[in-house]
């Protein structure tokens, strides 16, 4: 049985090769679970909130602008488990400056964030995206338009 | 003539291979391609999604600034150079689109229900669902205002959309059977609705087809491992084909380089763009002569850097 099953690996493996490169195949298929969110994607409307609460949500995500921050509080929210809400603020900014960034919290253990992090917003077509200020701008989460989210999944055509 | 891909032994994805031929080995093997392609993870690292997504702000400006009502959008899947070919999934980016402007209206095969079905996706989807993520081609081919209108006129309805829609689906689909379909025939299958008036037939609109000289593409199987491989695949028929054309393992497929190619032999006015990324750079080239190999900037390519 094993002999049997050594002799068929070389046949198998071409028969995968075969199955990974034919043509108009492998990209033509849909899923449910290929359009899963990221854990290091977060939208515009659920991830940034101004820390003041004198304007509405929406006219407080256009306030927020790419540049430096320091992480000044790290707070674990009963409201979402496992996100995080990290307070943003300009190093040496005024207070009217800073703002909430939600999280998960898996994302801000795997990029090693910690209180007095010095951050960079890095304005992007799509919205921002956070780095650390010692990582060369790899981000490790990207703040995304909800009109950008919403064209992720694909929605059957139907009569 | 028909364009000519050639099919070369496989021995380069050997080592990609290893968990398909690990799924192969399970009794069901004729649900290996399942396994790989229905239920894959999005696994991308924060760069590489920031990377794909500025890859769709570069796109959809260039969708913007082409202001037709449609464009022919082709997408590099896993690499196929061993094919002769860059691309292999087309669709329509509709600028009228209900889903928002330039989502794409494409044949899918649905996984979740075992069937193809048309869907609508905006630009971030389609090009977030490239199978590799560190290096992505797209092809965009602008139509002149008369044949972009009438176009975007039938891929927007739906009635004429879904009627040919076919319900079996095959990747190497035989462009002139009505056995089975592929993501391609059904975008050169609406063309000829658009353009020819063959709305809710399949005969009709090949017959329409081979009356304006489209070629499909033709691909030369010559490897004996794949044209074995052929016959234990799903989603992979041979039996529509030819029984010549089976002897001489050349077959015939809508591809999007055939979809371009018809479109440019019609419509010369007709205007092409790939736009392509690849490390932190992404490269935009215009023209019909393709992009460099490996996304390299050739000259009058505009270049936009990432890092």
């Amino acid at each position: 049985m094993t002999l049997r099953r050594r002799s068929l690996l070389p046949s198998v493996a071409l028969l995968a090769l075969a199955l990974s490169s034919a043509p108009g195949w492998a990209d033509s298929f849909a899923s449910s679970a290929s359009s899963a969110a990221s854990q290091s994607v977060g939208s515009s409307s659920t991830s940034i909130e101004k820390s003041s609460d004198s304007s509405s949500r929406n006219d407080d995500r256009k306030q927020v602008a790419a540049g430096d921050y320091e992480v000044v509080e790290m707070v674990a929210l009963a409201e979402r488990p496992g996100q995080l809400r990290l307070k943003l603020q300009p190093p040496g900014g005024a207070e009217g400056d800073r703002f909430y960034l939600y999280l998960p919290e898996a994302t801000a253990n795997s990029a090693g964030l910690v209180h007095g992090q010095r951050l960079k917003a890095l304005e992007r077509p799509y919205g921002l995206a956070f780095a650390r200020a010692d990582a060369a701008q790899a981000p490790f989460f990207l703040v995304v338009q909800d009109t950008w989210l919403n064209e992720l999944p694909s929605k059957a055509v139907t009569l | 003539m028909a364009e000519r891909a050639a099919v070369e032994g496989g021995h380069a994805l050997i080592g990609r291979g290893a968990a398909l031929a690990a799924a192969l080995l399970l009794p069901l093997a004729s649900h290996a391609a399942s396994l790989r392609y229905c239920d894959r993870p999005l696994d991308l690292t924060p760069t590489q999604q920031d990377r794909l997504f500025r890859w769709g702000g570069v796109v959809r400006q260039a969708l913007a600034a082409a202001a037709a009502p449609v464009a022919l959008v082709s997408r590099s899947g896993l690499d196929l150079q061993r094919f002769g070919l860059r691309y292999s999934h087309a669709g329509l980016a509709l600028q009228a689109s209900g889903n928002g402007p330039w989502s794409v209206r494409q044949l899918y095969f649905a996984c979740d229900e075992g069937r193809p079905r048309l869907f609508d996706q905006g630009l971030s989807g389609f090009l977030l669902g490239i199978d590799e993520a560190d290096v992505g081609y797209l092809s965009i081919v602008v139509l002149p205002p008369d044949a972009a209108e009438a176009l975007a006129a039938a891929a927007l309805d739906n009635r004429t959309a879904l009627g040919l829609l076919h319900p079996r689906y095959s990747a190497n689909a035989y462009a002139w059977g009505l056995d089975y379909q592929n993501c391609n025939q059904w975008v050169a299958e609406l063309m000829a609705a658009a353009w020819g008036g063959a709305a809710g037939s399949r005969p009709d609109a090949q017959a329409w087809l081979r009356n304006a000289d489209y070629l499909p593409t033709a691909v030369q199987v010559d490897s004996p491992w794949l044209r074995l491989a052929g016959w234990f695949v799903p989603y992979l028929h041979q039996l529509d084909h030819p029984a010549e054309a089976r002897a001489a393992h050349r077959y015939e497929i809508t591809m999007p380089a055939s979809l371009e190619t018809f479109v440019r032999q019609r419509y010369p006015a007709a205007e092409r763009t790939e736009i392509c990324h690849r490390g932190g750079r992404i490269v935009v080239h215009r023209g019909w002569s393709p992009v460099a190999e490996g996304c390299e900037p050739g000259p009058g390519d505009e270049v936009v850097l990432l890092d």
